[in-house]
């Protein structure tokens, strides 16, 4: 039976709950790290949006991010604006280069979308790069400040950390709302089988514009985000790495499990910043992400629930199995 | 006027003239069968009705409304749904949402509206529930709503793809082999469930191989070989019919089977 607080829901009070206390507990650098979490969180669940229900496998997912980024950095260095402006401009721009982005996708399916929106990222990093008068190019914009809402500037990481907390909130629900109605199980009939889905008219274009345009717009808040905690933006952060570190994530997760999405954020956070400590494993963490992609694939898709439980005694019967024939040879 | 009326349609790839020239009309309230050796061009048929194709010539008149190379989605609001020949459910979505899906054009809030819950989400949530319960109820599968929909038996899949077609309430309901893969008796059940659907719908278009159950049930049936239409008439009209047999058999073949007789 469906019932109206399910498991995920449950698990993403209680992850709600966790962060809401974790000022309290944590010391700045810790808190920082968790900072962090929150907009891998935004991040990931807006790709989640654009591979898990709308079925499109995106290399290319930084270029948002690193959009909403500079965004909101060059507004404030060029005009000195606050957030509260820039958080408009940000959403206006990284929706539309979303719009631009699915314009293509009229023409093309499968794997060549994965291609154009590698190369899109491409583009975008290029034209920061390049683009001297506005981004300042190679250098990247330095000493952004703090956020700052209607002329009150937030004073410690605390009240930032409380602040993306509200995104995390807000992006899951509407993700939620979202999958819930019908534009999202239209979405999730054009991933399951685009004929089929076209034959009961879903019109295919539109729904790809409109959830390339949505999860564009929530990867540049993230990113915007990003901009302020780090106070400086340069376009070397922004390179394909992100994107795949943002894949992983989802995968992790589970695809179109958003709450998968906010555990995958956390693991995938922390788990390098732990690893820090013993420097041969940090160099080769990229590694480490590749492999727990693999075995996760391999695992069923999807961490929370019963379906890791289910994926490790198979992944052990398997052993076994191998094992045992070895034996016999 | 008929329900259906296909006046000269004819389609070209490239070379190949995949359908010839073929007309027909559907009366209300019967089943109609298309019926051929493989590579008829049956399905083409049903994929430029349905708008998937555009036709090179002719016309589609759908009660009295012309509908030739209009898109699918004003195909299905005009009132034509379909199933497939290779059963095409939405495989990662429950029972109750494939339902959903076959309803949306019908539910009348847009993309806007779904990111938020409003009066109007949520009325029209609470109808398209109450309908899929009547669906569901009407193809027997009320006790597997939250399943996923592959995980069904192979003739309940069948029938959830007849409920996702029949849920979009159209005048004409175009079934692609239904009976593919059954044995005879989930085949005699099927017909039986067919012939009740005339309840639900206007028209019945229905391509089929198995020549037991097309004879069986249908009102009409129309011959098409290499695209063209051989014969058209009752099912006796058309067993009896030199060219048809020619077709299935072979021009040997018919006429071993005329000296059998």
């Amino acid at each position: 039976m469906k019932k109206y607080l399910d498991t995920r829901t449950i698990i993403f009070l209680i992850i709600m709950a966790g962060m809401a206390v974790a000022p309290f507990l944590t010391n700045p650098y810790q808190l920082r790290i968790l900072i962090s979490c929150e907009l891998n969180m935004i991040f990931a669940m807006s790709l989640n949006l654009l591979m898990g229900i709308g079925g499109t496998v995106s290399f290319g997912h930084a270029a948002f991010y690193s959009i909403g980024a500079y965004t909101t950095a060059c507004l404030w260095y060029h005009f000195g604006w606050d957030y509260s402006t820039n958080f408009l401009l940000v959403v206006l721009i990284t929706g539309l280069a979303g719009l631009l982005l699915a314009l293509p996708m009229s023409r093309i399916t499968g794997r060549y979308v994965t291609i154009i929106t590698l190369s899109f990222a491409e583009i975008v990093n290029l034209i920061i790069r390049n683009w001297d008068p506005v981004t300042l190019g190679q250098m990247g914009i330095v000493g952004i400040p703090n956020i700052t809402l209607f002329g009150y500037r937030f004073k410690t990481k605390i009240q930032f950390f409380y602040f993306a907390l509200i995104f995390v909130f807000i992006t899951y629900i509407l993700m939620k709302w979202l999958v819930d109605s019908k534009l999202g199980r239209n979405l999730q009939a054009m991933r399951d089988d685009s004929i089929a889905a076209e034959a009961m008219g879903i019109r295919l274009f539109p729904n790809k514009v409109i959830v390339f345009t949505i999860s564009a717009i929530f990867a540049g808040i993230a990113g915007s985000l990003y901009a302020h905690l780090m106070t400086y933006v340069e376009p070397a952060t922004f390179n394909a790495n992100l994107s795949f570190t943002c894949i992983s994530i989802v995968v992790v997760g589970g695809l179109g499990n958003f709450t998968g999405t906010l555990i995958g954020a956390l693991f995938l956070t922390i788990l390098p910043e732990y690893l820090r400590r013993f420097d041969f494993l940090f160099k080769y963490r990229m590694i480490a992400y590749g492999l727990v992609l693999v075995i996760v694939m391999w695992l069923n898709h999807s961490i929370p629930g019963l379906k890791l439980k289910q994926g490790f005694a198979a992944f052990f019967r398997k052993l076994l199995h191998r094992k045992a024939a070895e034996e016999e040879v | 006027m008929s329900l259906l009326e296909v006046k000269n349609l004819t389609i070209r790839f490239g070379g190949l003239v995949a359908v010839d020239d073929l007309s027909f009309t559907m009366e209300e309230g019967q089943i109609t069968s298309l019926i051929g050796p493989n590579g008829a061009g049956k399905t083409t048929v049903i994929n430029l009705l349905t708008g998937f194709y555009t036709p090179n010539e002719g016309k589609v008149i759908l009660d009295g409304e012309d509908i030739t190379g209009a898109s699918t989605d004003i195909v299905v609001s005009k009132g034509l749904s379909r199933t497939f020949q290779n059963i095409r459910l939405f495989s990662n979505m429950t029972v109750e949402d494939n339902i959903l899906i076959g309803m949306q054009h019908r539910i009348g809030y847009g993309s806007f509206l779904s990111l938020f819950p409003n009066p109007k989400k949520i009325e029209w949530e609470k109808r398209a529930k109450e309908e899929t319960t009547a669906i569901l109820e009407r193809v027997d599968l009320s006790k597997y709503r939250y399943e996923k929909s592959t995980s069904l038996p192979y003739g309940k899949q069948r029938k959830l793809e007849i409920g996702r077609a029949l849920v979009a309430k159209p005048k004409i309901l175009l079934l692609d082999e239904p009976a593919a893969g059954m044995n005879p008796v989930e085949k005699k059940e099927l017909s039986l469930f067919i012939r009740s659907l005339l309840k639900d719908v206007k028209g019945i278009l229905l391509i089929e191989h198995d020549m037991k159950l097309v004879m069986d049930i249908s009102d009409k049936i129309v011959v098409l070989n290499h695209g063209a239409k051989i014969c058209e008439g009752k099912p006796e009209e058309v067993q009896n019919n030199q060219e048809v047999i020619e077709a299935y058999l072979g021009r040997k073949g018919a006429h071993n089977n005329a000296a059998s007789k």
